[in-house]
């Protein structure tokens, strides 16, 4: 293994992560020509319509490379002070994700009420809640969301099959 | 006597019955997610906010502050009773509150807790209506330079406030100034990072973004992590004890460095109710009254840290209403409805809108008598929430978040962008990347290219006017002042020390 794979190997996957943001952004930042239509080739600096988001985007890719710095020398906290995943198991989380794409995709075909009681199903399901249980909070959820936003809100969830 | 007028205008505007409803309904919302395990105000208000587009300004704005300031109540029931603060900000209310609780004296701490809030809110309530309209007279002498200058200090505190993480944070403000560009630029109509998608052309929505990374990112941590075992056995005691209603203003010390706290540590940008509410805690053990340990049942604990948790809600949104900057996410998001509704925040606001100005006045004090009575009548099943699965409450955050961003603009391009920022917000919180400074700079980002390009447009691309106007010039030190403290700190401590080992 070569000196560059062992240091790659120590590199916890949160660094990749803002590598990968910084990149982005200095991508973004490079390819501003083609990505700004048109781009103002003969406007002043000052009055570009590129100014603003091209130093927005020199500040992430700037502050991620320095956070990089700081969590590759310790510098960083470890804890969250907002959301805390720690517990998480990401299995369950990709589930699911996976199963509100789904959903996200049923509800053009399905309809709303049909959609979203497949959805909690699932979900309970993969919570792993007992059958009754997961039928009952099921069927109450998803009637009642059905009665209140597409009959009470009037919400218009466009022509399906079902409804 | 303006104030006066001023209050009973606000209380006029919120006679109708949409508003008095929106009013209660939501403080009733706030105190119910203050005390349903992992649920918060921020979930609740960026699910709640696509709904309030249908409603009059004022319904929508008192909506959400009831969920603001209810769950700061709320927070306190878990804190004292089952030893798991509801909010960050309770954390304190729990060190005091629960060993009450453990001797028996569960009404009093509940008791205690809810009076000391209910006298912060409305003290905070009140400090808006005095400091708000002279600040926004004040305010309304800014121009370019200044609000630029205002925006960026505004950004360095909220970097700050997360300390050792704030090139993460500065970073994602950076994202969100960067995603409130995207779309038409309003200046020249030319097409900003749209990758041809035609749902681009409008930008990024605020709503969605909100939704995904405030509702969706919980609602998977929620179903993700397992149940949290407490200890249920003191739930059963909850109630109220009058006398303990009463006790607060015994110990007026405590409650005086609570509001002191609270209030002006709620005006600086997302420095928030969890530190004023620890530093309240802290400074009340000086000079305490009552001989009881702190820790071990103090009332003088709870009473200082509950003051300073819920007077927060006023300063917060004395920057929001006076600059147009908002102070946290859920301030960030509150100030999404009147953006909605073409009410544009700042000292204009004041000459503009009074009524809205009246209105949010007259709401916040009128939340805590309506909270306050809601708890009096609903404490002993309200405390049984706590029971709830914290799975099937994601459950429902996730259905609920899917209609509340679709039915923002009925459109899937909004269920799209809210699911990629929920799950952008669950890898953020996995690798411990703050991501309320995204939502803030989205929030502040028009208002700074513009003043900013208004500014460099009179200058000929000079940044002179930073310099010669005094109060740009005065919030350009204090950010460089703040970025560099560290640097000081360490400079006039080697100082020091060469100093002590060469006394000559």
């Amino acid at each position: 293994m070569s000196s560059l794979q062992a240091r790659l190997a120590r590199w916890s996957w949160d660094r990749f992560f803002l590598l990968a943001l910084s990149f982005i952004a200095v991508c973004v930042w490079y390819f501003s020509t083609q990505l700004i239509q048109p781009y103002p080739h003969n406007a002043n600096w000052f009055e570009s319509a590129a100014l603003f988001p091209k130093l927005s985007l020199l500040i992430v890719a700037v502050a991620g490379l320095i956070e990089i710095y700081q969590r590759r020398h310790q510098m960083a906290s470890g804890e969250s002070e907002e959301l805390d995943s720690s517990a998480a198991n990401i299995q369950d989380a990709i589930s699911m994700v996976v199963a509100f794409a789904l959903y996200m995709l049923a509800v053009p075909f399905l309809g709303y009420l049909i959609s979203t009681l497949l959805f909690l199903s699932v979900g309970c399901w993969l919570l792993r809640f007992d059958f009754r249980t997961s039928m009952l909070l099921a069927i109450t959820l998803s009637v009642t969301m059905w009665v209140v936003f597409v009959k009470v809100l009037k919400v218009y969830f466009g022509h399906a099959w079902l409804i | 006597m303006e104030f006066i007028d001023a209050l009973s205008g606000g209380f006029s505007s919120l006679s109708t019955l949409p508003i008095a409803l929106a009013l209660i309904v939501g403080a009733a919302l706030g105190i119910v997610v203050g005390v349903l395990p992992g649920v918060g105000p921020g979930v609740t208000i960026a699910v709640l906010l696509p709904f309030t587009y249908g409603m009059p300004p004022l319904g929508g704005i008192s909506l959400l502050l009831g969920v603001y300031c209810g769950a700061f109540y709320g927070g306190a029931v878990t804190s004292i009773l089952i030893r798991t603060p509801g909010e960050a900000s309770s954390i304190m209310t729990m060190f005091d509150g629960y060993p009450l609780a453990r001797q028996g004296q569960a009404q009093r701490a509940l008791s205690l807790a809810f009076m000391s809030a209910f006298v912060g809110g409305i003290a905070s309530a009140l400090l808006l209506g005095l400091v708000a309209r002279p600040m926004a007279s004040f305010a309304g002498k800014f121009g370019a330079a200044e609000n630029v200058m205002a925006i960026l200090l505004a950004a360095v505190c909220i970097g700050k406030a997360y300390r050792r993480q704030f090139p993460a944070a500065m970073m994602m403000m950076g994202l969100g100034f960067f995603l409130a560009t995207v779309g038409i630029d309003p200046n020249s109509n030319e097409q900003r990072y749209t990758f041809g998608i035609p749902g681009m052309l409008s930008g990024i929505p605020l709503v969605p973004v909100a939704v995904g990374l405030f509702g969706i990112a919980q609602a998977l941590v929620m179903v993700s992590s397992p149940v949290p075992q407490f200890d249920s056995s003191l739930i059963q005691s909850a109630g109220l004890s009058w006398r303990g209603f009463l006790e607060p203003f015994r110990y007026p010390k405590a409650m005086l460095k609570g509001l002191f706290l609270g209030s002006a540590i709620g005006v600086l940008p997302a420095v928030g109710a969890a530190l004023s509410t620890s530093l309240a805690y802290f400074w009340a053990q000086k000079g305490a009254k009552d001989p009881t340990p702190f820790g071990q049942g103090n009332p003088e604990g709870i009473v200082a840290a509950e003051c300073a948790n819920n007077s927060n809600s006023g300063g917060a949104m004395i920057t929001v209403l006076t600059l147009g900057i908002p102070g946290d996410a859920i301030t960030a998001i509150i100030m999404g409805v009147f953006v909605v509704h073409g009410i544009v925040p700042g000292p204009s606001l004041f000459t503009d809108r009074p009524e809205i100005i009246n209105g949010v006045l007259a709401s916040l004090l009128i939340i805590n008598f309506v909270i306050l009575g809601l708890l009096i009548l609903t404490v002993k099943p309200l405390a049984r929430l706590a029971y709830v699965n914290p799975k099937i409450l994601g459950l429902v955050i996730l259905v609920l978040g899917f209609v509340g961003s679709y039915s923002a603009a009925n459109s899937m391009y909004y269920v799209i962008i809210a699911a990629v920022f929920g799950v952008f917000g669950l890898v953020c919180a996995r690798g411990n990347i703050p991501t309320i400074p995204l939502i803030l700079g989205m929030v502040m980002g028009d208002t700074l290219e513009a003043s900013l390009r208004q500014l460099l447009g009179r200058s000929d691309g000079s940044l002179e006017p930073f310099v010669t106007r005094p109060m740009s010039l005065a919030m350009l030190i204090a950010i460089v002042v703040i970025l560099f403290w560290p640097f000081f700190m360490a400079l006039g401590k080697r100082f020091q020390r060469s100093n002590t080992s060469n006394p000559s």
